[in-house]
């Protein structure tokens, strides 16, 4: 019989912190995708995580987490271990992102290096679904200011050094 | 020459640059064309085609001719490499002196002139010039026919050209980026000021862009007052509460271009006026403004008049004259004369004087307008022409009284202003001809959302300027719902516009329209006596206004030429089309990011280190990186890696990442039903546990990918897609459920990432399997099963790609670095081991399976024999229009396979296939090679390939040629299955 170690996605790189600007590689209990197809399944989404089905670009938040808008009629639980509603579709996306959590002073001109989106959209509450360079991207609104992000997990290296170049730059600018 | 008491550079910090390898100095806040001038240079290089010397002519960015060669700070490598004239070996050409900063160590180049501007060799070309004029090439060169592209066209690309490129790769740090905004404002001129401050004062989120380092525009460049302040001063004051009240001002940030949905290029300027630039900090930034709203205040250039000898170095905007006096404290010249057809002029005759500046005379082209000043005033005058070699010594100014020549060093002309319209006109606006102000202005509905204001709009007075910057920002922000308080617009100067149009002199010689490429008011005749009488034709034939200044100060004038020699009026003629980018924009600034890894995203597979622990070179798989064969040790070719790592799937036991192919999870009651819909195949009455092929077509009856489907429970399906397709099949089945059957209860996501997925395939494969889980696999061909090996849930599939007995086993992606080690290792200890897309490819070719070599787009069903997968039984995508007549011709070219007769023959992917005997050309051409391979298990070259009626032809030979690689091999065509054809080895 095999023993499996788990690995985070990107082998645990270190956190990024350059100028006024931090990545910290975070880390969550649990992804949950949850998408319904009718009202009797937003209903059980709400009985099941504490909140409903969130609107385009909303956050929901619950007591084990939030629950996030990802695209037309789809969530992401994130948060504390949950159980999938029934009758809608569940998908355990636990392996699926690379989350970074980006605080700092500097992070609206650092996202603005990344992403087409206005990072003054990116407040708790919202969410948004952009590219994040070249690639598909979550960006979720956080207090103070921090925005966390998510890429595909084989993507990590490729995001950890998109936001070490555009957080360099950004410092670099700081400096003149 | 430096002016005491005048300019805005900081004269306590004094810059050190050089200009062609000589020592000049400067100060904080002057440009490369302003220090030079109040060194006394002129000269700053040579024109395009004549070689002619080439000064400043304007004090902006419109300025055609002061082009210079700035070298980039760079490895001495680099120097090295280029041999370059400039310090540094990378360097950026055609640089305008006007709007470069000086700063510490900067090296500036001359161009276009070897050896030195002062002499040039290639100045012969200005004696040639009455055999060299506008469309010469189109009737020259004409013959012998041989030699265009032998000798003449390598001559004429050696000799035309603005300054050179450098040969070493640009490794420039630049970037791009993204602004938003509620109100943008472009030029922070008056106008532009004050409808910020508008703006701002609304609570409005505004960006101020501005070219120049100082907002203020014309402001800093004259004697005029505002609200009681000297200009300078107000705009200094206005430009700190702007800060205070959040404004974002971008300065040296050019707006280049409007595009659809309120986004605006912007080129910023970051760091190239630096002498110490901090690492990683860009030379320059392409910026996507996103604006709801935007108001024009980019000004007006000051044109020309076309009179003979009008492009000496010491000719200059009468304008520019003003702002380097004021805004530099530099008088061009010792001793200047104005030439205007405006009142603008006297401004420059007047501060000049008052700067204590020789002003040798004034040449009003008007009668009866009255001058004062302490300097002759000719009345009704015409500058007929210049003198000076280098640069001007004197002038002829021709007048009612006679023709008399002024000893001049510097000639200030005024023509009239053009309004900076071009922003309006890049989504296909055309400029309006206003007679009043005798100038083209903005077409008030040519951009949604953005109004002209100030000189831009044709408001060319200081409060007329002022007024039109607050009104038009009003009305932008109250069609965004903001209050807009009512201000008071400060009193300024409020003279109205008094120009008698003049745009050349009739006068013996060349006079000069566009400066930058050569082109006089006689090749603009040239063109119409040529019956090139559109405006559009008269550019193209000239190259007026096609150089990279885009003509910004002579097309007005070159049009005014155009009109006047076809007999119509001006706004008859009309303008040509400006495009983006309003200046020049360095390709590299475009592409930013894109060097090296940014091209795009690597994805990484969790065996990736693994792999390339084991030295496996990496190949790109769509965006993933996947290993191509693990060398062992004495292997000295790919192929002796491949032929065993075959053999280790043909004879043992074969471990394969196959992570990257697409999971998509299908869940919902209706899930079978949609499934049904985008397969050939009936999906819905798949069992449980079970798992079958199928073909997905696109609405055109072509096959679009392949895939597994195993249903994971009753109302859920995992799919699988190509690697290189998922993200196609995903946008489909999107498609799919939005529009073609919206009101299934079907949902899906891509699994693809949440899943490391690994193929075990040989003979030994279940001993593997059974090893790894603790039990046998007990798995039926095409069934999967729940597993959990070392207590993680996985999915056990057993499905084959190599022909052999096969499965796929699946963890969480967390898992599988860890899952992928212990499979390797166990498959080495059973004699086997891993292996790589080298050998992927070889044992599916030798099993017949297809890939995107074969689902190429243009293939169907029917081509690659699987037409007995479209099921008969329902409707699917795409079924109609493969039924169409020409695509189930039993002519088209169909999937064979391909062996050689002689077994030591070459089968190469990309050959052609033609009938034995039949010469090797097109009209012979039968099909085509589309994988090859050599095949250990047969030993030899097998293919795969598309072939007129191929199944029909299994036993015949036809001939394969690969013109490329020089193959020329008798084949058979055969099934294209080449190995275990009933596939009892696959099914155990």
């Amino acid at each position: 019989m095999v023993e499996l170690v788990a690995e985070s996605p990107g082998g645990n790189p270190p956190p990024i912190e350059i100028g006024g600007a931090r990545a910290d590689w975070i880390t969550a209990e649990t992804l949950l995708w949850l998408s319904n197809w009718d009202d009797a399944g937003a209903s059980a989404v709400a009985e099941a995580m504490g909140v409903g089905m969130p609107g385009p670009g909303e956050v929901a938040e619950a007591p084990g987490g939030r629950l996030a808008w990802v695209g037309l009629d789809q969530a992401l639980w994130i948060g504390a271990a949950a159980a999938a509603p029934v009758g809608v579709a569940a998908m355990d996306q636990g392996d699926a992102w690379s989350l970074v959590r980006l605080s700092g002073p500097d992070v609206p001109d650092v996202l603005a290096r990344l992403i087409p989106v206005d990072p003054a959209e990116i407040v708790p509450g919202r969410v948004v679904r952009t590219e994040l360079k070249h690639m598909q991207s979550i960006l979720i609104g956080c207090p103070d200011g921090a925005v966390d992000v998510a890429v595909f997990r084989s993507m990590a290296g490729t995001l950890a050094r998109d936001l070490e170049e555009a957080m360099s730059s950004v410092a670099a600018r700081r400096m003149i | 020459m430096r002016i005491d008491g005048l300019g805005l550079v900081d004269r306590n910090r004094p810059v050190a640059f050089s200009f062609d390898g000589k020592p000049r100095r400067g100060y904080a806040g002057d440009t490369v064309a302003s220090a030079l001038l109040a060194e006394g240079v002129r000269l700053f290089g040579r024109s395009f085609k004549y070689h002619r010397p080439r000064g400043v002519l304007t004090a902006g960015s419109e300025e055609p001719s002061a082009l210079v060669t700035v070298s980039r700070p760079g490895p001495a490598e680099n120097t090295k490499r280029a041999g370059a004239k400039a310090a540094g070996g990378a360097w950026t050409a055609n640089t305008r002196a006007t709007v470069q900063e000086i700063h510490d160590g900067l090296a500036v180049s001359s161009q276009n002139c070897w050896p030195s501007p002062s002499f040039d060799l290639l100045a012969v070309n200005d004696f040639l010039h009455p055999f060299l004029g506008a469309g010469f090439y189109y009737k020259t060169f004409m013959w012998p026919g041989s030699f265009w592209e032998k000798v003449y066209e390598p001559a004429i690309r050696r000799a035309a050209g603005l300054g050179r490129l450098p040969k070493v790769d640009d490794d420039t740090p630049r970037e791009k980026a993204w602004a938003h905004c509620d109100l943008l404002v472009i030029g922070a001129g008056p106008a532009g000021l004050m409808a910020a401050l508008t703006g701002a004062r609304a609570g409005a989120r505004v960006i101020l862009a501005d070219e120049t380092p100082l907002p203020g525009g014309r402001l800093l460049s004259e004697s005029l007052e505002v609200g009681g302040l000297p200009g300078a001063d107000w705009a200094a004051r206005t430009s700190s509460e702007l800060r205070n009240l959040g404004v974002r001002i971008m300065t040296r940030t050019t707006v280049t271009g409007v595009y659809d949905g309120g986004v605006f290029g912007a080129h910023e300027r970051v760091g190239e006026h630096l002498s110490d630039r901090p690492a990683h900090l860009p030379d320059d930034c392409f910026w996507r403004i996103v604006a709801r709203r935007a108001v024009l205040c980019a000004g007006a250039h000051e044109r020309l008049v076309a009179f003979p000898g009008n492009d000496r170095p010491g000719v200059m905007q009468a304008s520019a004259v003003r702002t380097y006096l004021r805004r530099y404290g530099v008088s061009p010249g010792r001793r200047v004369v104005v030439f205007g057809n405006n009142d603008d002029a006297h401004r420059t005759a007047r501060d000049l004087a008052a700067a204590g500046v020789e002003v040798a005379g004034f040449a009003e082209s008007r009668e009866g307008v009255d001058i004062p000043g302490d300097f002759p005033v000719w009345k009704g005058a015409r500058v007929v022409a210049t003198r000076g070699r280098l640069g001007l010594r004197s002038v002829t100014v021709r007048h009612a009284s006679g023709t008399e020549e002024v000893p001049c060093d510097c000639l200030a002309v005024s023509g009239g202003w053009n309004p900076a319209v071009h922003l309006t006109c890049h989504m296909n606006g055309k400029p309006v001809w206003n007679e009043s102000v005798h100038a083209f202005v903005p077409d008030p509905d040519a951009v949604p959302g953005m109004e002209a204001a100030g000189a831009a709009l044709g408001q060319f007075s200081t409060r007329g300027a002022l007024k039109s910057g607050a009104f038009r920002a009003r009305r932008a922000l109250e069609a965004m719902d903001f209050k807009v308080p009512s201000e008071a617009v400060p009193e300024a100067e409020d003279d109205g516009t008094r120009i008698a149009p003049l745009w050349f002199v009739q006068a013996g010689g060349r006079a000069w329209l566009d400066l930058q490429n050569d082109v006089t008011v006689k090749d603009v005749r040239q063109a119409a006596a040529e019956n090139l009488q559109s405006v559009e034709h008269m550019k193209r034939w000239t190259t007026q206004g096609m150089a990279t200044d885009q003509g910004k100060v002579s097309n007005v004038a070159a049009l005014a030429v155009l009109a006047d020699a076809t007999g119509r009026p001006i706004p008859e003629t009309g303008t040509t089309t400006f495009r983006p980018p309003y200046t020049p924009v360095p390709i590299g600034t475009l592409g930013a990011g894109g060097r090296g890894e940014g091209f795009a995203p690597l994805r990484l597979t969790t065996s990736h280190a693994w792999s390339l622990s084991r030295g496996a070179p990496m190949i790109e798989a769509g965006l993933w990186l996947r290993p191509s064969y693990f060398p062992a040790e004495g292997e000295s070719h790919w192929r002796e890696s491949c032929d065993r790592e075959v053999g280790y799937v043909r004879n043992t036991v074969g471990v394969a990442d196959v992570s990257t192919l697409g999971k998509i999870d299908v869940q919902g009651p209706d899930a079978g039903a949609f499934l049904d819909f985008v397969y050939t195949g009936m999906f819905s009455t798949l069992r449980e546990g079970r798992v079958k092929y199928g073909l997905m077509l696109r609405e055109d009856g072509h096959v679009m990918d392949d895939g597994t489907a195993a249903r994971l429970g009753a109302a859920r399906y995992l799919i699988t897609t190509t690697t290189a397709a998922a993200g196609q099949v995903m946008t489909h089945l999107d498609f799919v459920a939005q529009c073609l059957k919206p009101g299934m209860r079907v949902r899906f996501a891509s699994a693809t990432e949440q899943w490391a997925q690994f193929a075990v395939a040989g003979p030994k494969a279940g001993d593997l399997i059974g090893d790894l889980i603790g039990e046998p696999p007990a798995l039926d061909f095409m069934g999967w099963r729940p597993v959990s090996p070392g207590g993680v849930e996985g999915r056990l599939f057993r499905i084959s790609f190599s022909g052999e007995e096969g499965y796929e086993i699946a963890v969480p992606a967390r898992f599988g670095a860890s899952l992928w080690a212990a499979l390797a290792e166990r498959a080495e200890s059973l004699g086997g081991g891993p292996y790589g897309m080298e050998a992927l490819n070889v044992l599916r070719i030798e099993k017949g399976f297809p890939t995107h070599a074969e689902l190429h787009g243009r293939a169907t069903a029917f081509d690659l024999g699987f037409g007995g997968m479209m099921s008969g039984g329902k409707d699917f995508v795409g079924r109609t229009m493969a039924a169409r007549e020409g695509l189930v011709d039993p002519d088209r070219e169909r999937l064979v396979g391909l062996k050689p007769v002689d077994d030591s023959g070459r089968i190469t992917a990309g050959a052609h296939l033609f009938g034995e005997g039949e010469r090797a050309a097109r009209e012979n051409d039968q099909g085509h090679v589309t994988s090859a391979c050599h095949s250990p298990t047969l030993g030899c070259d097998i293919g795969l390939g598309f072939l007129e009626r191929g199944p029909e032809r299994r036993g015949e030979r036809v001939r394969l040629v690969d013109h490329l690689r020089g193959v020329d091999t008798v084949c058979e065509v055969t099934s294209p299955v080449f190995f275990d054809a009933d596939g009892g080895r696959m099914r155990g």
